[in-house]
């Protein structure tokens, strides 16, 4: 019999089993002989390869991961003029696209940047070398800024719901501050801090534009370089499956340490009330937190706007329009469609612990950790193999990006849903089913207004990702069809920087507005 | 009720996804490699003076090669035109151009800049640059002398992932054999002045900075930067002088037209359009590139076409020696 129940399964078996089928070739190449270009990536480009992401990776997933901590401690730990403010403007970073962020600080530093230009004017002798910044220090400066919020949103949350009693008593007791966090919060904060952190991870990993832009040789561009430079798709699909088990390994890790310390850490607790600062303290709390927003969001920002009003009688402004249209479209119509696959896949998941879903738990996720452009031609070649038995115009329709688009981030949705799930359990449900109401509407009655929280922040996050997006933009759009993403792109990669800014001004002031609507909705949940 | 109406809402975000097909006839489509404004506004020029709607695909040179390697059986665009000879090679290599008929247009060009399935749209030198204030004498000339020892941490280049230089080396490869193309590269790379980052601009503001005494960039980068909205580019521009080598090394921006290509009469059209006087002025004035119709001046910051010597590079085969080029670079470290 016809049951949603049984369709909701279906799909997602079969949507499992697509991303198998788009995967698997990768796998399978590893057990192939290799060819003399493999030899040479191993023998000239891999030590390099390895070293540089294990360092970019660790160091901004570490700093990250710390900033996100302290900067989600002192917002909730302490009351002070302009707190909910602060709290709100720490999510603003997400919305930079790190490319971007490479290029400003780049410009920023070099000799006709800001710093140096200033330092001319006033006739203050200097050396440029002194402005020379390692590019590596600079990659990983960048993930750090505009990534942190990933780390300070879940640990925040976890914070200020749970950990009231812990740190209430620990002042009772006279605990220091920075004993409070380091012996208190830091552990407690745990599960925030990993699944925050690997988000971070995976971002880092599959990012091209950074690396690629400052030259290092890392995955992502050894990847690219494969299939470009040496024509050699099968080395590059060999790298993509080495990424790929690096990257296994690390959510399975991030996981198995999740689940040790689960029992550890209280699900419920009092909710934390921050505690007053005396004058002088807050004074400091705000300069500090005041010149970190500078840094990682005020800078960048401010040039971007002076940068806009320059550019804006050089630009082609007749295709800004359009491209904020299609670039709006998509995001959020991919968006949407992505929501509905994580919930059937993450109820998939709550219905049948089995061995499938929890493989297909790691395999979804997979899609947000290699380089878009390797999905981008999977999906390519997937569809022109399918080509074969259906007539589909790739060029005339969207149909091949938003495939892609939805292959690429569909994982950090469905994580976002596992957690909601897992928090509600099957329990209401199944009452409600008791009650007399079909599967279907106890599911939409039930656990969808239950799971709006997380609905809103994957909503966001997704949409965030999304509008920035760019290799898969680029590879798979249809005729005639350009994003914000790519404008900045066409005009930054033609090292034409200023009139990138202008586009990118659109991007940030949509990312801001959805980040408005759910710190709103946030703080309308918690009150 | 709801199931259907939930149905519904699928099918139309599905219908969505594809689009009202137009007459085929009346349209050319393009994949293009030419990201810039300047191309837009010539298309839209040519779309309201034949009425032949442009369909354009923007993409990186390489990438486009690999799609239509991937869509050679059942080809969807009539033109490709890209920056860099290097993909002529493969282009040619997979069969995927068909015969050119370029008629009269064929008179204003000069040899060596078309074949018979590709032209050559515009062109860009690759020099060396200098600070003309702190280094009025420069004392070197050619690629080769910047590897003499002297000029130990004086070197300025970007990386070895830069299409521009994969081009470069591939030439004198081509020219000069393995053995003088990596003593040229390892002597390039023992004189850098830092680890090559950042892009053409980038190396141009080094070299006024202070952080090396010469840099290898493309004369299109340095006509853009004349044109930038940041004063302080302007001034970098206008302080950098332009050495041309002996044997200039000169790169291509070609157009060809796909095999079995949907509207070959369009795409002809199409060509013929970009080759035509006024849109060769176009490209120079807007673009800072040299054009491939002689005739037309370029920016006074750039030699003009006739004033220097460009060595003789054969295009259609520029692209058999890239791997080869990008295996060395790994092999002698340059980043």
């Amino acid at each position: 019999m016809f049951t949603w129940k049984r369709l909701t399964q279906i799909s997602s078996i079969l949507w499992i089993l697509l991303i198998f089928i788009l995967f698997s070739e990768t796998f399978t190449l590893l057990f192939t002989p290799s060819n003399e270009n493999w030899q040479h990536s191993v023998t000239y480009v891999f030590k390099d390869v390895s070293t540089n992401t294990l360092i970019i990776v660790g160091f901004s997933t570490l700093i990250a991961g710390l900033l996100g901590l302290l900067l989600a401690s002192s917002v909730s730990l302490f009351e002070f003029k302009g707190r909910k403010l602060f709290s709100f403007l720490f999510y603003l970073p997400l919305a930079f696209p790190p490319y971007v962020l490479a290029y400003f600080w780049m410009y920023f530093f070099s000799y006709t940047g800001t710093i140096q230009t200033f330092l001319r004017q006033l006739n203050i002798p200097y050396s440029s070398t002194w402005f020379v910044i390692d590019p590596i220090i600079l990659a990983i400066f960048v993930y750090t800024s505009s990534l942190f919020p990933y780390v300070y949103i879940s640990t925040k949350a976890l914070i200020n719901r749970t950990m009231g009693n812990y740190i209430e008593n620990a002042r009772v007791l006279g605990y220091s501050y920075p004993r409070i966090i380091s012996r208190l919060v830091l552990p407690l904060s745990l599960p925030a801090l990993l699944g925050g952190g690997l988000l971070v991870a995976l971002e880092v990993l599959s990012d091209y534009g950074v690396v690629s832009y400052l030259g290092i040789p890392s995955f992502s561009t050894s990847i690219v370089r494969s299939w470009i430079r040496f024509q050699d798709f099968d080395t590059a699909l060999r790298l993509a499956s080495l990424l790929m088990i690096f990257t296994l390994i690390l959510i399975f890790t991030f996981n198995y340490l999740s689940r040790k310390i689960k029992n550890l850490v209280p699900s419920k607790g009092k909710p934390l009330i921050p505690n007053r600062l005396s004058k002088q303290n807050s004074i400091i709390l705000i300069t500090v937190l005041t010149s970190f927003l500078f840094i990682t969001f005020g800078i960048p920002f401010l040039q971007l706007i002076n940068w806009s009003l320059k550019s804006l009688p050089s630009i082609r402004i007749q295709s800004i329009f359009p491209n904020l249209l299609n670039s709006l479209y998509l995001s959020i119509g991919v968006t949407l469609i992505i929501l509905v696959l994580s919930i059937i896949l993450a109820n998939h998941k709550r219905i049948q612990n089995g061995i499938i879903s929890s493989m297909s738990n790691k395999l979804v996720l997979l899609g947000y950790s290699i380089p878009g452009s390797v999905i981008g031609i999977l999906c390519l070649v997937f569809f022109l193999n399918l080509r074969n038995f259906i007539p589909i115009s790739l060029n005339k329709s969207a149909l091949l990006l938003v495939f892609a688009l939805i292959v690429r981030y569909v994982g950090l949705s469905y994580q976002s849903m596992d957690q909601g799930f897992n928090k509600i359990g099957m329990k209401f449900n199944e009452a409600s089913q008791v009650l007399g109401k079909s599967y279907f509407n106890s599911m939409l009655k039930i656990d969808i207004p239950l799971l709006k929280p997380a609905l809103l922040s994957a909503f966001t996050m997704v949409f965030l990702d999304i509008i920035k997006e760019l290799p898969l933009s680029l590879l798979l759009r249809p005729f005639n069809f350009n994003t914000l993403a790519t404008q900045v792109h066409q005009y930054a990669n033609d090292e034409m920087l200023v009139e990138s800014a202008f586009p990118t001004l659109i991007i940030l002031t949509l990312s801001f507005i959805m980040i408005t609507i759910l710190v709103k909705f946030i703080q309308k949940e918690n009150n | 009720m709801r199931k259907l109406s939930i149905l519904l809402i699928l099918l139309l975000a599905l219908s969505a996804c594809t689009s009202v097909k137009t007459d085929e006839s009346k349209e050319v489509n393009i994949y293009s490699a030419r990201n810039y404004d300047v191309d837009k506004d010539l298309l839209n020029k040519f779309e309201q003076e034949t009425g032949i709607k442009v369909n354009l695909f923007e993409g990186k040179g390489d990438e486009l090669i690999e799609r239509l390697k991937l869509e050679q059986s059942d080809p969807i665009a009539d033109l490709f035109m890209t920056v860099g000879a290097e993909t002529l090679y493969p282009a040619l290599q997979n069969n995927l151009l068909a015969d050119l008929n370029l008629g009269s247009v064929k008179e204003t060009l000069e040899t060596g800049y078309y074949g018979t399935k590709w032209v050559a749209l515009t062109k860009r030198a690759r020099v060396i640059v200098y600070d003309k204030v702190n280094n009025p004498n420069p004392s070197v000339q050619n690629l080769s002398d910047l590897t003499d020892p002297q000029y130990s941490g004086q070197v300025l280049s970007r990386s070895s992932t830069s299409s521009y230089n994969v081009a470069l080396m591939a030439h004198y490869l081509q020219q000069n054999g393995k053995d003088a193309t990596k003593e040229l590269m390892l002597g390039l790379v023992n004189n850098f002045a830092r680890t090559p980052t950042g892009n053409d601009r980038d190396q141009a503001k080094a070299v006024v900075a202070g952080l090396g005494q010469y840099a290898i960039m493309n004369t299109y980068y340095v006509a853009a930067m004349e044109r930038s909205s940041e004063q302080e580019e302007v001034k970098v521009a206008q302080q950098i002088g332009l050495i041309y080598p002996s044997e200039t090394h000169v790169n291509i921006s070609w157009i060809g037209q796909i095999k079995n290509s949907p509207n070959p009469t369009n795409a002809q059209k199409l060509i013929n359009f970009l080759l035509s006087e006024a849109s060769q002025r176009e490209y120079t004035e807007r673009n800072g590139e040299y054009p491939a119709l002689n005739t037309i001046p370029v920016s006074s910051l750039l030699l003009p076409w006739n004033d220097f010597n460009k060595a003789v590079i054969d295009y259609e085969t520029l692209g058999q020696y890239s791997i080869e080029t990008v295996q060395m670079f790994d092999e002698v470290g340059w980043k």
